[in-house]
């Protein structure tokens, strides 16, 4: 019962747009899409795997990327290798979403992996992500299957629905339509340059900006089965 | 015969009759013979003129209406007493007469009665200012080292919002968190404590919310508290015990009382007097501040947060002192819910809230009674049993159980020479339980996603039976006090046997007494974690040994000091690293404690209570050691109470403790996988401490006499900080931000209650 006292007065203690998770006013760490995103345990000795990490900064930020390692805390991993020259921006609103592929190659010890009583197993994989004096440090995992008991190949997309105008009103409803043809479990983000949403793990939520002018509306989906990734962006102008 | 004719002659005079006095001034002396015959006829004169009258008169105790005895009535200087029930006729010829109405204890009374229009006449006195002359003296069975005792009228005084049960919190060798209504005791978490009444042990003691004890004030007696070093007749704890004693003396009339606490609860309370012997007693309370927290909520802003706290509790019980000693029939309920819905959730919905919900409640029915077998024989009976409920429900993640228990708790004790005792006791139980769980497994995954994890149902019926006997003396060798004991314990659960020896002493020097204890004290571990489904049924015994040295003395008769220094050594403590439970962990706990009484007078009272301490934890086998989770260096406690006058009294509190210890974060990452930010704690275990915790509560308390009832007012402020206090550390997001999670702000409180 202390506890849940101390949570409800932590929850009672929150406030500052700065401490909102949909929020991004720095560099933040949207998603890696891995390629592929999972492997039977048969041919994953000597995979190769392919990652793009996507982060969101505030406009006109640039980053740089190197390796993370996590190979003394964790025993099963890869080490992967960014590559400077695949860095993209994509501006959206007053941020921008940069990219930056990583690459490796799954151990041969993933041959051995003991699945006790489990379907899959995570071989996970490090890269620090910088923008000046921030950093970001992304811990994954690409998905080892048991042999025949890899789910089907993921067709997860989402987008963001129409309209989204926020001209004449400072809140309103937003929406992203999600393609799902496996009918994967999935978990919904919603990023934001300012202000509040009410629940941002709902395709259908409401958003509060507290500025006007251009702003970064994004939504990412990942999927719980296969490790899937998929994100949307708009800019919407605030009134 | 001369005093009466005196009076009646200045009677006459006053009245406007002179013919004593004409025939007391005359000139010539009169034979003797001649005078009394002439004092007859005047005296005779006198009854007729002025006939005998009688006024029945009544001193009572304002504010109870109780017959003040033995009261003195003066009037003028012939003075008479009221009798047993208060009353006292006077009589008399005269007119008007003033009187004045005196008894210790009461303020002095002064009216004046006209008997030709009063017949009868009722005086309430007024209680006065106590005096700082009576101590109180408690009596202590059986002995202990550690033990402190207190009057329910000096713990309410002292104890954080008056509730007595949360005295303990004030007391030497405990470390307490504003939040906690729990204690940790000599480096023991709070779950190691045992806490009783009387007999009885109870899922807890303490309504979460509010930090109120589940037993109203006006049904107990005394509080005992042990931090360590006591007897073989408690058992499977290794902290302390806690003990609320309920009344046992009968009530010399029915009484009752209403409370209004604001904001917390209303209270009812009643002793019912059937006669000298028996009574019968009805408690109730529930909780008030689930009606004025939402409204308080949405003045802050908080529309989308809903917090229902709530509690209630009843007392009732039979009571029969006839034999000489106690018997009784009891039944105690209490209740405890939580309904929480707080905004930025994780459901489906476009609300997205967290929905949380508890509800614990436990009900105990339960009989004892002493019978003195003859020989010196006597028997101490205490069956009961205990139902408890904990239903849970976190975003669809449900646990629920329901246990069970019957105990039948027997004490025989042999009086040997003198005040020697040998002591047998037994203790078994039964225990029938259920737990249904629909909930994830959590995992020591960094990957593991609590939001989207799979549930899982699981239903387990556990049936054990338990024991434990013990025997222990009280053996006197002149100003040596010695008290072995042995308690042997046994879990159908873990199918394991323990057995505990332990010590006590206690040698008188003078006025001064020197004391030791030593002894080993054991404890199932939690149930959880000897399940079969989640836990390791193979789990030992937690073990602690202890060891208290110390020494007190009174100075003068109102101050006692009482000096310990004490060790306590933990084994197989059970820790969870890897998802497994072991009994891999190992705590030491060193520590001196002084305690300074100012001894209760009915005018003045108070305590310092200073513990300093160290406690350190191994986890395992090959860790370093590090600070234990129950580590407060220093606790300081101050307090007083003062009664200015028989209506007013102040007093006040002051609380210094060295901050907790909390695990620093060495590194932080973004998991893509689940959306979110994963912090890795420091190798370096409980290697920072929030700032020291320095707080001030006074309160006031104001008593107005009406003719048979009282109404009390008490006005307090709980936890005014002098500095930040700091409960917790709480995080961003991302863990780029620290911000000291501070207690709630000084808590005001008025309290009216009135007294039948």
């Amino acid at each position: 019962m202390k506890a849940l006292f101390l949570v409800v007065l932590t929850f009672l203690g929150c406030s500052g747009e700065s401490d909102r998770v949909e929020a991004i006013s720095k560099l933040r760490a949207l998603g890696v899409s891995a390629t592929p995103s999972f492997v039977s345990q048969e041919a994953s000795p000597g995979a190769a795997v392919s990652l793009e990490f996507l982060v969101a900064v505030p406009k006109d930020h640039v980053i740089t990327a190197e390796e993370y390692d996590i190979s003394k805390e964790e025993p099963f991993s890869f080490k992967i290798t960014p590559d400077p020259s695949t860095i993209t921006y994509q501006d959206v609103g007053d941020l921008r979403i940069a990219k930056v592929t990583a690459s490796g190659v799954l151990p041969p010890t993933a041959a051995a992996i003991d699945f006790r009583g489990v379907s899959s197993f995570g071989i996970k994989y490090g890269l620090t992500i910088k923008d000046g004096s921030e950093s970001e440090n992304i811990v994954g995992a690409v998905l080892i299957f048991k042999d025949g008991a890899s789910p089907a190949p993921s067709g997860l997309n989402v987008s963001i629905s129409d309209p989204i105008d926020f001209s004449n009103n400072t809140e309103g409803n937003i929406a992203a339509n999600l393609q799902n043809p496996t009918s994967e479990k999935f978990k919904v983000s919603w990023f934001v340059s300012s202000g509040e949403i009410k629940n941002r793990r709902a395709l259908i939520t409401k958003w509060t900006p507290n500025r006007s002018g251009e702003q970064a509306l994004i939504v990412t989906a990942r999927g719980l089965d296969t490790g899937a990734f998929t994100i949307s962006s708009k800019t919407v102008t605030v009134k | 015969m001369n005093l009466i004719v005196c009076f009646l002659a200045c009677v006459v005079y006053f009245n406007g009759k002179h013919v004593f006095a004409e025939t007391a001034s005359s000139p010539e002396a009169l034979p003797p013979e001649t005078a009394a015959s002439e004092a007859q006829e005047v005296q005779k004169t006198v009854e007729e003129v002025t006939p005998l009258w009688t006024v029945e008169l009544k001193v009572l105790e304002k504010g109870t209406g109780v017959a003040v005895g033995r009261a003195e009535v003066a009037v003028g200087p012939a003075k008479q007493y009221t009798n047993a029930t208060g009353q006292l006729a006077l009589q008399g010829r005269t007119g008007s007469f003033q009187l004045t109405i005196q008894r210790n204890g009461f303020e002095i009374f002064e009216l004046e009665i006209d008997p030709k229009t009063t017949k009868e006449k009722t005086v309430y006195l007024m209680p006065s200012t106590p005096s700082d002359n009576e101590v109180l003296v408690k009596a202590q069975k059986r002995p202990e080292v550690s033990k402190k005792v207190l009057t329910i009228a000096e713990a309410t005084k002292a104890a954080p919002g008056g509730d007595p049960g949360q005295i303990t919190k004030v007391l030497p060798g405990v470390q307490s968190k504003p939040l906690g209504s729990q204690i940790a005791v000599r480096g023991s978490g709070p779950e190691d404590t045992i806490y009783q009444v009387d007999d009885i042990k109870l899922p807890f003691l303490f309504h979460p919310i509010g930090n109120i004890s589940i037993l109203p004030k006006e049904y107990l007696s005394q509080i005992e508290f042990s931090s360590g070093g006591y007897g073989a007749q408690y058992g499977l704890g290794t902290g302390g015990v806690v003990k609320l004693i309920t009344t046992t003396e009968a009530p010399t009339r029915s009484k009752s009382s209403y409370t209004l606490n604001v904001p917390f609860l209303a209270a009812a309370y009643t002793d019912k007097v059937i006669d000298e012997h028996r009574w019968v007693s009805v408690g109730v309370r529930k909780s008030t501040i689930e009606y004025l927290l939402p409204s308080l909520l949405k003045k802050g802003g908080g529309n989308d947060l809903t917090v229902v706290p709530y509690f209630a509790d009843v007392v009732t019980s039979y009571s029969d002192v006839s034999s000489g000693n106690l018997e009784r029939f009891q039944y105690l309920y209490s209740q405890d819910g939580l309904k929480l819905a707080v905004p930025g959730g994780t459901g489906s919905g476009e609300e997205g809230k967290n929905q949380f919900r508890v509800f614990v409640d436990f009900h105990a029915l339960s009989y004892q009674n002493d019978l003195t077998l003859g020989s010196g024989w006597s028997l101490h009976v205490a069956p009961y049993t205990t139902y408890t409920t904990q239903d849970s429900n976190f975003n669809g993640n449900k646990v629920k159980l329901n246990f069970c228990q019957l105990f039948l708790n027997t004490e025989v004790t042999k009086r040997l020479e003198g005040k020697d005792k040998l002591i047998f006791g037994m203790e078994p139980s039964y225990l029938r339980g259920k737990v249904d769980v629909n909930a994830i497994v959590f995992q020591d995954d960094p990957f593991f996603d609590p939001e989207s994890a799979p549930k899982r149902a699981v239903q387990i019926h556990t049936k054990f039976p338990f024991g434990a006997v013990w025997t222990g003396a009280e053996l006197n060798f002149g100003d040596l006090f010695l008290s072995p004991g042995l308690r042997g314990s046994w879990s159908g659960q873990m199918k394991k046997a323990i057995a505990d020896p332990r010590l006590s002493g206690r040698y008188k020097l003078g006025i001064q007494t020197v004391k030791f204890a030593v002894g080993s004290y054991s404890q199932e571990p939690q149930p959880q974690a000897l399940s079969e489904v989640y836990g390791n049924p193979d789990l030992a015994y937690i073990r602690s040994m202890h060891y208290v040295l110390g020494w007190e003395r009174p100075i003068e008769d109102r101050w006692t000091i009482d000096l310990q220094l004490f060790k306590k050594d933990f084994t197989n403590i059970v820790k969870n690293f890897t998802g497994e439970y072991k009994n891999s962990g190992k705590r030491q706990a060193v520590g001196f404690e002084a305690f300074v009484r100012r001894e209760f007078t009915g005018r003045l009272f108070g305590w310092l209570a200073y513990t300093y301490s160290k406690a350190t934890d191994v986890d395992f086998t090959g860790d370093k050691k590090h600070p234990s989770e129950y580590d407060q260096t220093h606790v300081f406690h101050l307090l007083g109470s003062y009664k200015l006058s028989s209506t007013w009294e102040a007093g006040g509190r002051m609380d210094m403790n060295t901050g907790d210890v909390f695990t620093g974060i060495s590194d932080v990452y973004y998991n893509p996988n689940t959306d979110a930010y994963k912090a890795k704690a420091s190798a370096n275990t409980n290697n920072r401490r929030l700032p020291d915790y320095k707080i001030l509560s006074v309160y006031a308390e104001k008593k107005s006499f009406y003719d048979t009832w009282i109404l009390n007012w008490r006005f307090g402020i709980e936890g005014i900080g002098l500095g930040k206090k700091a409960i917790n550390m709480q995080y961003n997001y991302d863990y780029s931000k620290e911000e000291l999670f501070t207690a709630l702000p000084p808590i005001p409180y008025i309290e009216v209650r009135a007294e039948l």
